[in-house]
């Protein structure tokens, strides 16, 4: 009796296989990608934008857990860029191109001039598997108002917006460096700055989750 | 109270396999056991030596504390799984697994060898046999069904020298 | 859709008590099969009881089977559940070592564990020795950092490498587990003398 439970086992483990192996199984795994409504949607909430103080504060900190991709063009690209990032203009845009330059599990960090490229870029690495992508707010040129002349606020201003503008003045140097900074052409809109909101950062290392 | 049989491999097999579904289900995560102990070995090295570890790239990695972990609380819970099913089965007494030929000390003094050289291949493969080829074999991870082959090839190979020990 | 903590279901605090059920079972299950006996293991390189390896290919399909059913009605969005990653060589070399220590020792840590808590002494001391063989690890890393990272790959499965759909590899690699059993159950007949206690 014993002995033909166990056969009967074999036997249904051979035929799930069986089963198993003429279902379209990878075709359900690939359906899993992000459906484009969702994507819009999220775009829309405006929980994809990034303040440049939060971008200054990881790159002094010298966070491992964020990525920049600039995506001008490279004209612009040589006059000013923000330090340590990776350059690959709108129209290169590819899955093959980013892969080897971009870590899709890192936080990546959109730079660009302009919303609308930026937003559409979004997508694209959204749709190619990247799950936490930023847009820096008001492109480079915001960016480089921000920390180029800062803003200086009035004597009777709150507290942290001093403090903001102390920070701003000081990572300038950082962030402009020795490189010569032309005012930009063209101004992007500049959006009023939020509060910066806290982003939740992805697992820090994947080994932790094994053994 | 009389130890009960082990229960057919079959069916412990089936057990272990749905609770590693689970796992995956509940929280997109295989088992393991290995990492935690790592994790132990950190946290203690941190309260002698707290600089030392820091400056280690290697035990820095795992100097956040202890029950921060999921793999620790995971641990937490086969002890008392193994023991609960021990119980049942009157299988809970204080002995030493061996064959007939070898002396209790010397078995002693092989199991530490043995887990030392284990804790040593454990780190360098980045898991042991639930963290690595369990859930690496069924999520068909090519680093998975590599080390399992790797360990049943290590065993055999070392099995004859230690023959003593077991039969 | 699963996996439920990826998709945000509930929290880290929840997840630490699921790992906790989930590590019970897993314990259980580890005791029922014979794992906390180290000898019972270590008769696995004799021939003489092959329980290491129907359980542990046992255990394999079965998540493996389900997780590729989950995935095939579209319950499990399986790019969210973590794969190891691969680095070939440190791996094959690690998985040679640990074997060693596995033939030596007796345990593996997570029987370790199970040994320890029905009152093994052996897999105490085991355990010690694995606490001690990881200190070592960590302290002589430098000198083997460069190979920590030999073989790099990536998080890559069979799939990736072989040519073959995934459903296809699951029936192989069922073929494969139903055919080590039927060797196991006659190596056992040819070599068993008596059954570990």
């Amino acid at each position: 009796m014993k002995l033909t439970l166990k056969y009967a086992g074999f036997a249904l483990l051979v035929l799930l296989g069986i089963i198993i192996a003429f279902a379209p199984v990878d075709k359900m795994a690939d359906r899993n990608t992000v459906s484009a409504e969702t994507l819009i949607e999220e775009l829309h909430n405006k929980q994809v934008y990034i303040q440049p103080d939060q971008l200054a504060h990881w790159i002094i900190n010298d966070d491992p857990g964020y990525q920049i991709l600039d995506i001008r063009n490279t004209e612009d690209y040589s006059q000013y860029h923000i330090p340590g990032n990776v350059h690959l203009p709108f129209e290169k845009l590819a899955k093959e191109k980013l892969e080897g330059l971009l870590n899709p599990y890192k936080i990546t960090v959109l730079a660009s001039n302009g919303n609308s490229k930026a937003a559409q870029a979004w997508v694209l690495l959204r749709q190619m598997g990247f799950e936490n992508v930023y847009i820096l707010r008001g492109g480079v040129n915001y960016w480089v108002d921000v920390f180029n002349s800062p803003q200086k606020p009035d004597a009777t201003a709150a507290n942290d917006e001093i403090f903001r503008y102390q920070f701003r003045k000081s990572a300038g140097d950082v962030m402009m460096g020795k490189q010569v900074v032309e005012q930009p052409q063209e101004k992007a809109e500049v959006e009023a700055p939020e509060p910066i909101k806290r982003i939740r950062r992805p697992q820090k290392k994947s080994f932790d989750e094994g053994c | 109270m009389k130890e009960e049989k082990y229960w057919s491999p079959y069916v412990s097999g089936v057990g272990l396999g749905l609770t590693l579904l689970l796992a995956f289900v509940l929280v997109g995560r295989g088992l393991g056991a290995s990492g935690a102990m790592m994790r132990l070995d950190v946290w203690f090295m941190n309260l002698i030596a707290p600089a030392h570890t820091a400056a280690n790239t290697y035990l820095s990695r795992y100097a956040e504390s202890p029950l921060s972990n999921w793999l620790i609380f995971e641990v937490v819970g086969v002890i008392i799984g193994g023991f609960l099913s021990g119980a049942l089965a009157g299988r809970l007494k204080a002995k030493i697994g061996k064959g007939q030929r070898i002396s209790n000390r010397g078995r002693l003094i092989l199991a530490f060898t043995g887990g030392a050289v284990m804790g040593f291949g454990a780190r360098l493969a980045r898991g042991c046999t639930s963290g690595l080829a369990l859930t690496g074999g069924a999520t068909l991870a090519v680093g998975g069904w590599v080390f399992m082959f790797a360990v049943f090839a290590g065993a055999y190979a070392t099995a004859y020298f230690v023959r003593r020990q077991w039969i | 859709m699963a996996p439920f903590y990826k998709f945000g279901f509930f929290g880290e605090q929840t997840s630490f008590i699921l790992a906790l059920l989930i590590g019970i079972s897993f314990g259980f299950w580890l005791e029922r099969a014979g794992f906390g006996n180290s000898r019972k293991l270590a008769l696995q390189f004799y021939f003489q009881d092959m329980t290491v390896l129907k359980v542990m290919f046992t255990a394999i399909v079965t998540a493996m089977i389900g997780l590729m059913y989950l995935t095939l009605f579209g319950w499990i969005d399986i790019s969210k559940v973590f794969i190891n990653p691969t680095f070939l060589y440190a791996q094959a070399v690690g998985g040679i070592v640990l074997g060693i220590g596995f033939a030596i020792g007796g345990y593996c840590p997570g029987t370790a564990v199970v040994g320890a808590s029905t009152g093994r002494i052996d897999a105490y001391l085991f355990i010690l020795g694995a606490l001690f063989g990881m200190v070592v690890f960590g302290e002589t890393f430098p000198l083997f950092e460069n190979f920590f990272y030999a073989g790099e790959m990536g998080q890559v499965r069979l799939t990736d490498i072989i040519n073959l759909s995934t459903g296809l590899i699951g029936l192989l690699i069922i073929l494969m587990a139903v055919g080590m059993f039927l060797g196991g159950e006659w190596l056992e007949k040819k070599f068993r003398k008596e059954p570990a206690v």
